[in-house]
């Protein structure tokens, strides 16, 4: 087996002493071990690629890696990927934002929606937005993303709001589980699915469709 | 009545009773009644959801302008994972007292092409990022009030 150079970290291997060629090995015991070098690279050295075995030489060329700015965008990525919320926020903070390009702002809130980090997504639209202003892709996931807005309050009840709810509680035990069609408290149809009810009383806007 | 601040500043300016289903899978969560998108429907209290969430069903009846989607992800809901879209979109919480809020939120669309088992997610959800973040609210049990403003 190729030697290993003792670090702070317990998975390590130098890189010039490689493993000798397969054919002079134990086949099992060189499948086992590379399998257990890139369990290391993938843990302990994200945005790194695996070594490639050179034939010829019967060496193994040295690994690539990544700047630190593309390490930060590989965690992010590999957290997304998993769709660890925790993991995200942890490669976030570790993650500067300062100087980088606005594909990278919108990666990241890509990345940070299929992590499930959706308070994450919002400041990095805004923080991307607030950067490049004149980024339309950043002005628009900014905008989608942003909180809730008043629109307008105006001081009107709904009656027929109050009688609709009425009914549903004086009638749940009879029509449990199926579509009803309401208005002002009074039943249109009923059926056993939004489609069915839809085609029976058609689309109105002081008409409630729901289940009870 | 609605409620107050003790300096006497209003806390909620609305007030709706709200109803808890007594069976199936929405049983006993808080659901209320509002409009989505000029749709009326009901909604369940959810400060576990981001964003507002549409039920399949009422998914197909809103008709959202296509260059304001926002990414194709995916959301867990209940155990299941739903293909969808975010987008803004506008709903109105109606009170029975005091002042309707119309609000502009972001909102998880499904996408209608997906197919789901009968009576999954039958109600949207309204969720606390995005949405309920936005403004006051409170829950009187005893009387079945939610208060909001």
């Amino acid at each position: 087996m190729g030697k290993a150079e003792r670090t702070d970290c317990k998975h390590s291997y130098r890189p010039d002493e490689w493993l000798p060629p397969i054919e002079s090995r134990s086949a099992k015991r060189i499948v086992v071990t590379q399998a257990v070098l890139e369990s290391v690279r993938i843990i302990h050295r994200p945005g790194t690629v695996p070594a490639q075995y050179d034939v010829e030489s019967h060496k193994y060329i040295k690994r690539r890696l990544l700047s630190p700015v593309d390490i930060g965008m590989a965690r992010l990525e590999r957290a997304a990927r998993a769709a660890n919320e925790a993991s995200f926020f942890a490669a976030l903070k570790l993650t500067s934002w300062e100087k980088r390009p606005a594909s990278d702002f919108i990666s990241g809130v890509q990345l940070a929606l299929q992590a499930g980090a959706h308070l994450a997504a919002r400041h990095l639209s805004s923080e991307g937005a607030r950067l490049y202003p004149e980024n339309i892709e950043l002005q628009k996931q900014a905008r989608i993303l942003a909180p809730a807005r008043v629109v307008a309050r105006t001081p009107t009840t709904y009656p027929a709001h109050r009688a609709n709810r009425d009914w549903l509680k004086a009638n749940e035990s009879e029509y449990r589980d199926r579509w009803v069609a309401l208005r002002d408290g009074q039943l249109l149809g009923t059926a056993t699915s939004s489609e069915e009810l839809l085609d029976q009383v058609g689309k109105n806007k002081d008409v409630l469709l729901t289940v009870v | 009545m609605l409620l107050n601040f003790t300096n006497g500043s209003p806390f909620a300016t609305g007030a709706v009773a709200y109803r808890l289903p007594q069976e199936g899978s929405d049983a006993s969560r808080i659901t209320i009644g509002l409009e989505i998108e000029e749709n009326l429907t009901e909604a369940i209290i959810d400060t576990g959801a981001p964003y507002v969430i549409c039920s399949p069903d009422l998914a197909k009846l809103i008709n959202l302008d296509p260059n304001e989607i926002l990414y194709a992800k995916k959301l867990l809901i209940r155990g299941v994972w739903i293909e969808g879209n975010i987008y803004r979109i506008n709903i109105s919480l109606l009170p029975d007292e005091g002042v309707a809020l119309l609000m502009e939120v972001p909102a998880f669309i499904p996408s209608p092409e997906q197919e789901f088992t009968e009576g999954f997610l039958p109600r949207s959800f309204l969720g606390m990022l995005g949405c309920l973040e936005s403004f006051t609210f409170a829950v009187d049990p005893v009387t079945e009030t939610f208060y909001f403003g």
